[in-house]
């Protein structure tokens, strides 16, 4: 019985078609159009529903069979019928004529069950009631009019379906309404991270440029002491100058680090991708640490010369590059920092290979995260700088390039970083108007737009 | 070498002092604004002298977009070769300085003044190629 086509046809409809308010109107409709159909002595089904207050039962649907049209009533007819005194069983058993067979003792106003016979069904001899549950509450009840007094069991089984099927009915109304109301709550929140986001936008852009400029004045004013006064000046005095030099480089670092992290986290960082020569990156970077290497008495090695055209973020990558080897002289006291460059064919591999002091397992977990630094076993350089971000903003930069970072090391043994970066760029790509480079740029050679 | 002449406008000294000394040793005539209504001034009446201006966005009285537009829309100083130097990176303003008419854009974070001054000789040189002036 339960496996009839029609029925999994109408249990379907309220599953996968059937949508909004009108949901209940429907499928009582094609419960009907199914039950007669079934069974000829079926006249008519009611649904009525609990109102807000909890007093009463509220018409939702009857079948209007005279005039074949939807009647959605909501306040005709109350039955005053107090539902907190609804007991478990399922069915009552009405007999017409004002008289009723109540099988557990709740008093039935049968007033309703008159109009209901006035409107349309001259021969309904039993209502068969069925109670609609909503997570487990009892929400109102269903009623199958019928003109013959005798049912097969077959038959109560499917009225029994019919209902269950009524009551997925208001368990989906009531989902989507909720759907409905967390998604404009979604919406609001969405709508005010966008408002915050623009908020911490503009304070780190502000701040941002407020540091740039004074850099760049000390570091102008800098240049330009070197520049006139260079030749007079000791190697001594040139120490302190280099020094002060640095510091502003590490400031500007900052400032950078900070604008491309603030990015990252908001998912906006943009590459800025270019042609470029893969050895003569990884050369520049390797040789502004010469000086720092022999400072520590450290043997520099330099990459093998080989042609390596790359379509990347060239300045982030050689970023990249430059934290791998400051990393590797920071943390290493005797020995050697040796940068490699393999040619993987769709790859290019960079090595930066220390003769350190190695990584703990306890801290290799930290490496590429926000603010980890390994520490164990290592005495910081006096120097003692770093930030602990430049590995993770260097992960986010080769992820987003479409590469891999990692490495390979062992306690006193010393460690190998690489970067894995494809030949050819295969992202998003910015969309500017205006081609940038990372200085300056023309726009229209000579010609003033105005 | 041929004496180029500058307009300078810089509201920060410290950049200013350093721009100014570094072009001047190296055959440039500067004349300084500090503001946006002193960059119009002085635009205005050294016009026929000036071959290119040098204009920093963010000024105080008026800004450098500000003083972008007044340029663009006075017949004397309409035809003026303007240079954006700015440490503003965004592609938005990048953009609306070259609708408003700006003839090139510098983010100066990174240049040294020998870069600056090898930067306006080129565009100089490329719009006297032109045949525009």
């Amino acid at each position: 019985m339960m496996n009839l086509p029609e029925l999994r046809k109408i249990e379907d409809l309220v599953l996968n078609k059937y949508t909004g308010k009108e949901i209940l109107v429907d499928v009582l409709e094609e419960e009907y159009k199914f039950l007669h159909k079934f069974k000829k002595q079926f006249l008519g089904i009611s649904l009525f529903l609990i109102d807000s207050e909890r007093k009463f039962l509220d018409e939702v649907y009857t079948t209007n069979l005279r005039k074949s049209v939807k009647t959605i009533n909501s306040d005709t007819s109350k039955i005053s019928l107090k539902i907190s005194q609804l007991k478990n069983t399922p069915i009552y058993t009405i007999l017409f004529e004002k008289e009723f067979t109540k099988s557990d003792g709740i008093p039935f106003d049968t007033k309703h069950i008159g109009n209901i016979d006035e409107k349309f069904f001259g021969d309904v001899k039993v209502t068969y009631i069925y109670r609609v549950k909503y997570l487990g509450k009892p929400v109102g009840i269903l009623c199958f009019y019928a003109s013959k007094p005798r049912i097969s069991k077959d038959t109560l089984e499917v009225l029994e379906f019919l209902s269950q099927i009524v009551m997925i009915s208001l368990q989906k109304i009531r989902y989507e309404s909720e759907i409905d109301r967390l998604k404009s709550k979604v919406n609001y929140l969405e709508k005010h991270k966008e408002d915050a986001d623009k908020r911490k936008d503009d304070f780190i852009s502000v701040v941002s440029h407020e540091l740039k400029t004074p850099i760049s004045i000390a570091k102008n004013n800098l240049w330009m002491f070197k520049n006139k006064y260079g030749t007079q000046i000791t190697n001594e005095e040139l120490q302190y100058l280099k020094s002060l030099e640095h510091g502003l480089y590490r400031m500007q670092k900052i400032v950078d680090n900070m604008l491309d992290l603030s990015r990252i986290q908001d998912n906006r960082l943009e590459l800025e991708i270019g042609e470029f020569d893969l050895y003569d990156l990884t050369l520049q970077s390797a040789r502004s640490f010469r000086e720092q290497a022999d400072k520590k008495g450290l043997d520099l090695i330099y990459p093998k010369k080989i042609v390596a055209p790359i379509e990347t973020d060239g300045t982030r990558l050689q970023e990249v590059i430059e934290n791998l080897i400051s990393n590797a002289i920071k943390y290493t006291e005797k020995g050697s920092v040796g940068i490699m460059i393999d040619d993987l064919g769709q790859f290019y591999k960079v090595s930066v290979v220390d003769t350190g002091p190695g990584i703990s397992d306890h801290d290799k977990v930290k490496i590429f995260t926000k603010f980890g630094q390994a520490s164990e076993g290592l005495k910081l350089s006096k120097s003692g700088e770093s930030t602990g971000l430049g590995l993770y903003v260097a992960k986010n930069f080769i992820e987003q390039m479409g590469g891999d970072i990692g490495f390979e090391s062992e306690l006193g043994k010393g460690s190998t970083f690489w970067i894995k970066v494809p030949k050819k760029y295969n992202g998003k790509r910015k969309d500017v108007s205006a081609q940038k480079s990372k200085a300056f740029f023309i726009f229209s050679p000579g010609v003033s737009s105005g | 070498m041929k004496t180029y002449t500058l307009l300078l406008v810089e509201d920060e000294e410290g950049l200013r002092k350093v721009y100014t000394d570094y072009l001047t040793e190296n055959g440039f005539d500067v004349i300084e604004a500090k503001d946006g209504e002193e960059a119009v001034e002085k635009a205005i009446k050294y016009a026929d002298d000036i071959d290119i201006v040098l204009l920093d966005l963010m000024l105080p009285k008026l800004d450098g977009l500000g003083v972008l537009k007044m340029l663009r829309n006075n017949n004397k100083t309409r035809n003026l070769l303007i240079y954006i130097t700015t440490v503003l990176a965004s592609d938005e303003t990048i953009k609306e300085t070259k609708e408003l008419g700006a003839d090139g854009y510098m983010i100066k974070d990174n240049l040294t003044p020998e870069d600056i001054k090898n930067r306006i000789i080129e565009l100089i040189k490329s719009n006297e190629n032109q045949g525009v002036k």
